[in-house]
């Protein structure tokens, strides 16, 4: 099965794979998540960035169904994930929770069991490609061998689109690179959609071509990151003016002398006294997560 | 089943992941190490190396695609299509051999001999000067 | 999904068997001493205790624990059809464990007290196992659930010898309408208590 397809062909639908609508989700009367709105098409690998307490973890428990939304909407290919849409959508929660007491092929076993399409030779031989003993029980299992095993069984699932909650959390960087090269892998056999939540923007550069970036409660940006990027400007002029042209500033700063924008641009700046540098998607997400007030979500016209 | 090449990045480049897949391919072209015929490895095979987004790779293959280099066969994978390698000039390579070592006797380091055949690539180098 | 169930219960079957193993001494202490004949009887009170605390309490309070709900509720099946095959074992487990242990009493005694007639020791179990179930489900500790177990399945048996002895003496109600009353109600509140330890799994996110 090591042939490439070309994600058009394999994804001829156009729904997008996850689509939040003014979501909101509450613990308790605190609001978690509130007026969210995402997508993620077809086939893409989306980052899911904030920081901790943000929701990020929230959002992913609405996008695989162990939520349900307090307001609004959420759907997977265009329905809920719940009941028969289960098999569509796979979940590999923050510290990849599985039975300590079950040796790894006893767990292959739990997944073929809880899964009518579950690929049981795919997962062996992913966990024997890895050399992850399958006699030995999940509890003996470091970090990075761990985090394999889960990500073999969400993989080995057959869903369309994988949630994983930061999915590199306490590895060291070997494993952090091997469970990358897996979970990429398996991608680009099967076509996934994956969404994928952690606060370290420098790991996914390489690897995610979609954004969602939360803060407080809520979605700040979110869209094709080179689209983002490019779209994205950090604007330098004289303090006490502001540039001729369409921009909205995301955050700004100034001094006695100068005015710094971080600005999202929609059209030339024409300002001979005002400088636009482009911006490293880095440098990007610490602009939006330096203001956490500036939200510039795009938001459908009609509810 | 492995590729013929390995590619590698440089993530402090500056360069697009996907532009340094297609400068490597046809890198290795030009240098004779991919010819017609030959299979370019899968989408796959670079992910589960590199690490980076699958779509990157196919990004890069279209961009080989489109300069006509290479060509997609649905179920095969990506072959090359034609060459861009030059037949070899053995006496070509002995002079820039003798010359590369003369640089060395002379104390240029290889930053050295990059920038001087930079220079001479781009004009910068004259007769005169060299005389 | 039915084979993970089983497999989980694993500890909880051998646990089950060392206290079959337990009435098989008591039953043998009795016929080589006949001085404490009766105690495999009296003790069986005990029995819908470890069935409340054992198999009933760490049924869902062991995953919200360990985080493992996240996996069992994102696979392909919803959460009553991941909850009924771990139910039923339970309950075959706690079913079976009286059963066993209900005959090694009659083998011993050839008679037996009231509450081992008939279907209430497996009323009773159903029962402890149900209301175990349900406080696992709302407390999501085992130690809670165990302690809430426990005392519940204890005061619960307090309440019925109360009811019991009143509806002798007041309305004269023979034993075997007792009984027949008796394993109704238990089977009854079980039935109640396990829809609702379904409703707190399928109607309340965890957290």
């Amino acid at each position: 099965m090591n042939q490439d397809f070309v994600a058009g062909d394999v994804h001829p639908s156009s729904v997008p794979a996850l689509e939040v609508t003014n979501a909101g989700l509450r613990y308790g009367r605190t609001w978690a998540l509130r007026g969210c709105f995402a997508s993620v098409p077809q086939g893409r690998v989306a980052a899911l960035v904030g920081p901790n307490g943000a929701g990020k973890s929230s959002l992913m428990r609405l996008a695989v169904g162990l939520r349900r939304a307090d307001e609004g909407d959420v759907r997977v290919f265009g329905r809920p994930p719940r009941g028969a849409n289960l098999p569509r959508v796979a979940f590999v929660a923050q510290d990849k929770p599985l039975y300590p007491e079950l040796t790894v092929a006893e767990t292959i076993r739990a997944g073929a069991g809880l899964n009518p399409r579950f690929d049981t030779p795919g997962a062996r031989k992913r966990l024997d490609d890895l050399g992850i003993p399958q006699a030995k029980k999940v509890r003996q299992l470091s970090g990075g061998q761990r985090a394999q095993v889960a990500i073999t069984l969400a993989v080995a699932k057959r869903a369309d689109l994988i949630v994983l909650d930061e999915p590199l959390a306490n590895l060291d960087p070997l494993a952090r690179h091997e469970v990358m090269e897996g979970l990429m892998s398996a991608v680009a056999e099967r076509g996934l959609t994956v969404l994928l939540s952690s606060h370290v923007v420098a790991e996914l550069a390489e690897v995610c071509d979609h954004l969602i970036l939360v803060s407080q409660g809520r979605v700040q940006v979110a869209g094709d990151i080179e689209e983002l990027v490019s779209e994205h400007r950090l604007l330098v002029g004289p303090s006490g003016t502001a540039p001729a042209g369409t921009y909205d500033v995301v955050g700004s700063s100034e001094t006695e002398r100068q005015t710094t924008l971080l600005a999202r641009v929609r059209g030339p700046i024409h300002d001979p006294r005002w400088t636009a540098r482009e911006l490293s998607l880095e440098d990007m997400v610490l602009g939006y997560l330096r203001t956490p007030d500036a939200v510039l979500a795009p938001r459908p016209v009609a509810l | 089943m492995s590729g013929l090449i390995e590619f590698s990045l440089d993530k402090r480049s500056g360069v697009a992941t996907y532009m340094q897949i297609v400068q490597q391919v046809e890198q290795a072209m030009r240098l004779g190490r991919l010819g017609p015929g030959d299979r370019l490895p899968t989408a796959a095979e670079v992910v589960g190396r590199l690490a980076i987004n699958p779509n990157t790779v196919l990004r890069a293959y279209r961009e080989l695609e489109s300069r006509g280099l290479v060509e997609p066969r649905p179920g095969l994978g990506t072959f090359v299509q034609r060459s861009l390698g030059r037949p070899r000039d053995p006496a070509l390579e002995r002079g820039l051999v003798s010359w590369v070592r003369e640089a060395r006797a002379a104390g240029l380091g290889p930053e050295d001999i990059r920038a001087l055949v930079e220079s001479a690539l781009s004009g910068g180098l004259t007769e005169e000067a060299t005389a | 999904m039915t084979w993970l169930a089983i497999r989980q219960h694993r500890i909880r079957m051998i646990s089950m068997a060392l206290v079959v193993v337990l009435w098989a001494g008591f039953v043998t202490a009795e016929r080589l001493y006949p001085g404490i004949r009766g105690i495999s009887a009296s003790l069986f009170a005990y029995l819908p205790l470890v069935m409340g605390v054992f198999l009933g309490a760490p049924l869902l309070s062991r995953e919200y624990e360990r985080g493992t709900h996240q996996f069992a509720w994102t696979q392909s099946v919803t959460r009553s059809r991941w909850l009924a095959p771990q139910v039923i074992t339970a309950a075959v487990l706690g079913l079976a464990t009286t059963g066993l242990v209900t005959g090694l009493i009659w083998w011993s005694l050839r008679t037996l007290p009231h509450e081992l007639t008939g279907l209430l020791p497996f009323t009773w179990t159903l029962f402890a196992v149900a209301l175990g179930t349900f406080w696992s489900a709302v407390t999501r500790r085992t130690t809670v659930a165990m302690g809430s177990a426990f005392f519940g399945v204890a005061a619960c048996q307090l309440i019925a010898e109360g009811l019991r002895n009143r509806a002798t003496r007041e309305f004269g109600w023979a034993p075997a309408t007792l009984g027949a009353v008796e394993a109704a109600i238990t089977a009854g509140l079980a039935g109640a208590l396990i829809a609702g330890a379904w409703w707190f799994v399928t109607h309340r996110d965890p957290g």
